[in-house]
């Protein structure tokens, strides 16, 4: 018996998954660290994953095509909507940015070579696509939907990501949380919505920085330099902790005590920031992860998870709060996450 | 609360009359300060001991927003200037007791870049009282009116109407963003301004769009006010000396008391003479802040310790769930 439609096209997808190599990776992190990167990303989507959501569509007005404006940062974030939209059976258009368009360009000639039919371009001409996701402001939705009426738009607004945790006094349950905090913090050197832009800490702050500092002192992850632009942003946060709280630098890392009012809505490459535990300070953060140990806050994010999972989102999943196949169903008016 | 008075003797010998040695007097500034200001001193605390005026640990100007970063209690200070804060929310604060050094150094390195300058002038500078730019435009020539207020914006007929009355030497200090605007308006005849004239252009758009080059704004400027000559002055608010070029787009030449050199962005490290860095400066005039200052522009220091500019360090791209989508709009 023929396998359904959506199991075909999930095997095509984790094919071209599979066979994407260095050609996908983000040329300005460490090789080693893409590579790894690269890897955690494309793990939960398999083909009984893939197959499974992509069914959910059927028996409803499914739109023929979408394109989805991908945005500078995390390299890997296009994998889960092309993979699940080529699955799906959707025409994808991958708008690359322009200046990381390697893994666009490499997605969609993995995906061609077998037989889906998924392209990637730095241009702006997104006309005849009947759904858009987009990443970007709320000015920048508005300008979309003015741009390209026909479509059926959802965009998401800038996020940022947290952790909310209890510093635990035993020895070895501390060290636990360093290292999965260690690993929240280097995956993708900090950038995208689920880097955390800062650990609010209940309890004994001091012990876990210096447990953090250890971890992230060790940690086996390859590290590249640090982006020059962001050298004096790097040493003024530093100073910043020095005179107002304390700072551990090692070579590649930092660790900065900081009270709440020092919050920075932006995660800096392997910079951790360890505030105290404040429910209005986390309230101010346009939250997408919020991973929690403890516990947990009086504001909650579209994800909660555990420390160590911030930078590994599970699939299927709702992106800040959006069911994806929704997106690119036949229905309702533009709306931004 | 004054400095040690043989140290503070010392500066101003040095900043009035070029008497002492700008390295012995830079590390008994910075060992005065580390002493006096407890943010310098945090700062400080990893650093080695320098024992020349390039090792001086530099503080990154945006932490004058977080901190008081004074050597005195800050509740003391009876000057306090803000930066404009045109790219971020929060604005730099530099507070001081006084600015007996500030206005001294000014004066005589203007003195020295421009020669005499004109008695009387037509400002296009804020005014406000936490300004820096205003308070030594307005020491230059006391009493000049100003057609930039918050109140009114920019008074370009204003402006054209006192250039057109002049009937000795002016001096204009102007922002670049605001010359542009007002060669916008005025008259199309060019007019002549009275031979010693003076066009001080400072900063640069504020990240506003301007509809002119630094290179066309010179030329037009000359062409439209013929008889003035233009300059050009780099300042900021956490510095108080100020480096003066001949023309703007030429070298910048700083003060016998401001020691400058170029760091690596990433790291902080000084680079060789004629690299292009970020620009740190070592300032004897700061004597109520941090003497040592590390900017976010770009520039080569030449042999001569000469400055040329370089633009700002363009900013390191947003993180985040980011803003890719602008790029779709961008020019289609």
């Amino acid at each position: 018996m023929k396998p359904p439609a959506e199991l075909r096209r999930a095997r095509a997808v984790v094919r071209a998954l599979q066979r994407l190599g260095d050609e996908a990776l983000d040329p300005s992190l460490d090789p080693g660290l893409a590579r790894r990167c690269l890897d955690l990303a494309r793990a939960p989507l398999t083909v009984e994953a893939l197959a499974l959501e992509a069914s959910r569509a059927r028996g409803r007005e499914l739109l023929s095509s979408v394109g989805v404006v991908v945005a500078q940062g995390v390299f890997t974030a296009p994998l889960e909507w092309a993979a699940l939209y080529a699955t799906m059976g959707l025409r994808v258009l991958l708008k690359a940015p322009r200046q990381q368009a390697e893994t666009c360009l490499a997605l969609a000639e993995a995906m061609q070579a077998q037989g889906l039919p998924v392209q990637a371009s730095t241009g702006r001409d997104l006309s005849g696509l009947e759904a858009l996701v987009a990443f970007g402001g709320e000015q920048t939705a508005v300008e979309l939907a003015q741009a390209w009426p026909q479509a059926r738009l959802t965009a998401f607004g800038h996020r940022v990501s947290a952790a909310w945790v209890t510093a635990p006094t035993e020895p070895s349950a501390l060290a636990a949380l360093a290292l999965a905090l260690a690993q929240d913090h280097l995956l993708y050197d900090g950038q995208g919505c689920m880097a955390p832009v800062a650990v609010f800490v209940e309890g004994e702050r001091l012990a876990l920085a210096e447990a953090l500092h250890l971890a992230l002192s060790q940690a086996p992850w390859p590290r590249g330099p640090l982006d020059p632009a962001l050298g004096p942003l790097w040493r003024e946060r530093l100073g910043l902790a020095r005179a107002r709280g304390r700072a551990w630098s090692g070579a590649q890392h930092a660790v900065l005590l900081l009270p709440a009012d020092a919050l920075l809505p932006r995660a800096l490459p392997r910079m951790a920031v360890l505030l105290p535990a404040d429910p209005a300070a986390l309230a101010t953060l346009p939250l997408s992860s919020l991973a929690v140990q403890g516990a947990p806050p009086p504001h909650q994010a579209p994800r909660t998870c555990l420390p160590g999972q911030l930078q590994l989102p599970p699939f299927p999943r709702r992106h800040d709060g959006v069911d994806m196949v929704e997106c690119v169903l036949a229905a309702p008016p533009a709306r931004i996450a | 609360m004054s400095l040690d008075p043989s140290l503070d003797q010392a500066l101003r010998a040095f900043i009035t009359a070029d008497q002492g040695g700008f390295e012995d007097l830079a590390l008994r500034l910075f060992a005065w300060q580390r002493q006096h200001n407890p943010d310098y001193r945090a700062l400080c605390a990893d650093a080695p001991a320098p024992t020349r005026w390039q090792e001086i640990p530099p503080v990154p100007v945006g932490l004058f927003r977080d901190l008081p970063l004074t050597s005195f209690p800050p509740e003391q200070a009876r000057v306090l200037f803000r930066t404009s804060g045109t790219t971020v929310g929060k604005r730099g604060e530099c507070r001081a007791l006084d600015t007996e050094l500030y206005d001294l150094g000014a004066r005589r390195h203007a003195l020295a870049c421009l020669g005499p300058l004109p008695a009387a002038g037509v400002a296009l500078v804020p005014y406000e009282a936490d300004s820096s730019l205003g308070h030594m435009c307005q020491d230059f020539v006391p009493g000049m009116p100003t057609f930039l207020t918050p109140e009114r914006g920019l008074d370009l007929a204003g402006a054209w109407q006192a250039l057109a009355q002049a009937r000795e030497p002016l001096f204009l200090p102007t922002t670049a963003f605001a010359l542009d605007a007002l060669l916008d308006e005025g008259p199309a005849a060019p007019l002549p301004l009275p031979a010693g004239s003076l066009v001080m252009v400072t900063g640069g758009g504020k990240g506003r769009e301007m509809r002119r080059s630094e290179a066309e704004l010179v030329e037009q400027t000359e062409a439209r006010l013929p008889g003035a000559r233009v300059v050009g002055e780099y300042g900021m608010t956490e510095l108080s000396s100020q480096l003066w070029s001949e023309r703007p787009g030429l070298p910048y030449r700083p003060p016998p008391w401001l020691g400058v050199q170029a760091l690596d962005p990433a790291t902080g490290a000084p680079l060789p003479p004629g690299s292009e860095g970020l620009l740190a400066f070592v300032d004897l005039a700061n004597r109520w802040t941090v003497l040592a200052i590390e900017t976010q522009d770009l520039g080569v220091v030449d042999p001569a310790g000469r400055v040329q500019l370089r633009g700002r360090l363009s900013g390191a791209p947003l993180r985040g769930c980011s803003l890719a989508a602008a790029e779709a709009l961008d020019r289609r």
